[in-house]
């Protein structure tokens, strides 16, 4: 069976809009967290999210601007990048794109309905590509001339990790060649803050320091922090990637897949353990050879606790250092997945652990190595990363150095 | 009030579209010439619309193929009903609270 090699890699996150400024945010443990402007939250409490501070007429013109969704524009943003990394140049017509996304065109969604109710019922003739959940797949493969095998995927705060789960099996499988796996998400609107906030899911406001209200793991932690933004990275099999002379950055061992069956917001101890059960046993690796876990930690009162079961379930006595760096960025939805994988593979190239933020209060219930607070140097040959989604999608990858 | 040049209007709000200055914008030519796909020219009807403050009918504008022809259709439109505000109730109520 071939081996599957990350060639490329691109972000926009609240951490950066580059992959170096989210490698040093991520080392000085820098909060991407910031106080929901009033334009988007008239309820009575502070609200925050990672929100991304792009300016789409940095990239296109006016009239571009206009025929692309938020989410879409992050993404198109995120792919180029990992293309350019990737040194494509313009042999690129093999590539297929495996997309994630949870809610797709959220803004141009609620724009919508909003003239759809308070405008006598207009729409604009664009209304349905700008909002259909395949918006930014179908944009990067027109952008960027992309022909290969294409699929939207989404799984709620699983679909970028499962897209490039399915893309990796596809590369596996004979396929594709290569495939531009990644995520993206903008849900930061006002309507959907108020669904989130009406499941009493979401943190409101630190009173002190907003930056400072995501704390997976703590015992002061109040829940989810909402984010925007995308993540894209190249995947290829091994000798497709020798054979064009490309750099290779890390590669992609294995990947989990399993459903919990229990709860459709609840999440479960015993499918998460079942994924990442799942991905070890195909990437052949021990669990003690995993350096370092990147959590899924939405700084939820039972997922946290249902997280940490999971993993000394499956690793035993000696578990690997697990950070959440959702405390630093938030939980970007849709491009969760592969936000966080990045962060697990910068922890692999980079040789240091990502830390939880904002981690003062333990929680006796959680009682791991969570690399509190401050980034660890540490020099490690595999990594593992959770994304665990509402109705239960539990996806898990495994990447390890890549030794020829 | 300014008379209402539709054409000079018609070809501002192509030039747009397309992002283009106005003075590429060949009334006398096809829309697809000026670089505005199907999807592209229904958008352009939207902001017209916009612009405006009238209702272009897809019928209406079946048989337009310039600019000029669309322009000419407008005007048309405003001679039989001039402009008006938009209704002020929603066609379909919002969804009520169950």
């Amino acid at each position: 069976m071939p081996r599957v090699v990350v060639t490329g890699l691109g972000v926009v996150s609240p951490l950066g809009q580059t992959i170096d400024v989210f490698v040093e945010s991520l080392r000085a443990a820098r909060s991407g967290i910031t106080l929901v402007p009033s334009s988007l939250n008239s309820g009575e409490h502070a609200l925050v999210a990672g929100l991304v501070p792009f300016d789409p007429a940095k990239h296109w013109p006016a009239h571009r601007v206009a025929q692309h969704d938020r989410a879409t524009q992050l993404a198109l943003v995120a792919a180029a990048q990992a293309l350019a990394h990737a040194n494509v140049g313009d042999t690129r017509s093999h590539i297929g794109v495996y997309w994630g996304t949870g809610f797709g065109g959220a803004a141009s969604i609620e724009e919508s309905y909003r003239l759809f109710y308070l405008d006598g019922g207009r729409m604009r003739p664009t209304s349905v590509v700008l909002a259909m959940s395949n918006a930014a797949a179908g944009n990067i493969s027109i952008v960027n001339r992309l022909r290969g095998p294409i699929l939207n995927v989404s799984t709620a705060c699983s679909s970028s990790a499962s897209a490039i789960g399915e893309a990796f099996r596809a590369i596996k499988h004979g396929y594709a060649d290569a495939i531009l796996a990644g995520g993206s998400d903008a849900p930061i609107t006002g309507a959907n803050l108020r669904a989130w906030d009406a499941m009493q899911a979401i943190a409101h406001a630190d009173p002190v320091d907003a930056s400072r209200s995501c704390k997976p793991f703590a015992l002061d932690r109040k829940g989810i922090v909402l984010g925007e933004g995308a993540g894209a990275l190249l995947l290829e099999r091994e000798d497709h990637a020798i054979a064009r002379g490309a750099r290779i950055i890390a590669e992609l061992a294995g990947y989990g897949n399993r459903a919990d069956a229990v709860h459709i917001s609840r999440p479960d101890p015993e499918g998460q353990a079942a994924a990442m059960r799942a991905a070890l046993g195909e990437s052949g690796l021990e669990s003690d050879s995993i350096g370092y876990v990147n959590a899924h930690g939405t700084a939820t009162q039972v997922g946290d606790v249902a997280e940490t079961t999971a993993i000394k379930d499956v690793f035993g006595s000696v578990p690997p250092p697990v950070s959440s760096t959702k405390s630093l960025h938030g939980h970007l939805m849709g491009a969760a997945g592969i936000v966080e994988f990045l962060a697990a593979l910068v922890a692999l190239e980079h040789g240091f652990l990502p830390p939880t933020a904002h981690l003062d209060l333990p929680d006796p219930a959680c009682d791991l190595d969570y690399v509190p607070n401050v980034a660890r140097a540490a020099s490690i040959d595999a990594v593992m990363s959770n994304s665990f989604g509402f109705g239960g999608m539990n996806a898990v990858l495994l990447a390890r150095r890549y030794a020829a | 009030m300014d008379t209402l040049d539709t054409l000079q209007v018609v070809r501002e709000l192509a030039a747009a579209q397309v992002g283009a200055t106005v003075d590429t914008i060949d009334v006398d030519v096809t829309a697809d010439s000026l670089g505005l796909d199907s999807l592209d020219f229904l958008e352009f009807l939207f902001a017209l619309e916009d612009k405006l403050k009238i209702r272009i009918p897809h019928e209406a504008v079946a048989t337009v193929k310039t600019l000029r022809d669309l322009a000419a259709v407008i005007d048309g439109l405003i001679a039989a009903a001039p402009p008006v505000a938009p209704p002020a109730a929603p066609p379909v109520a919002p969804p009520a609270a169950s």
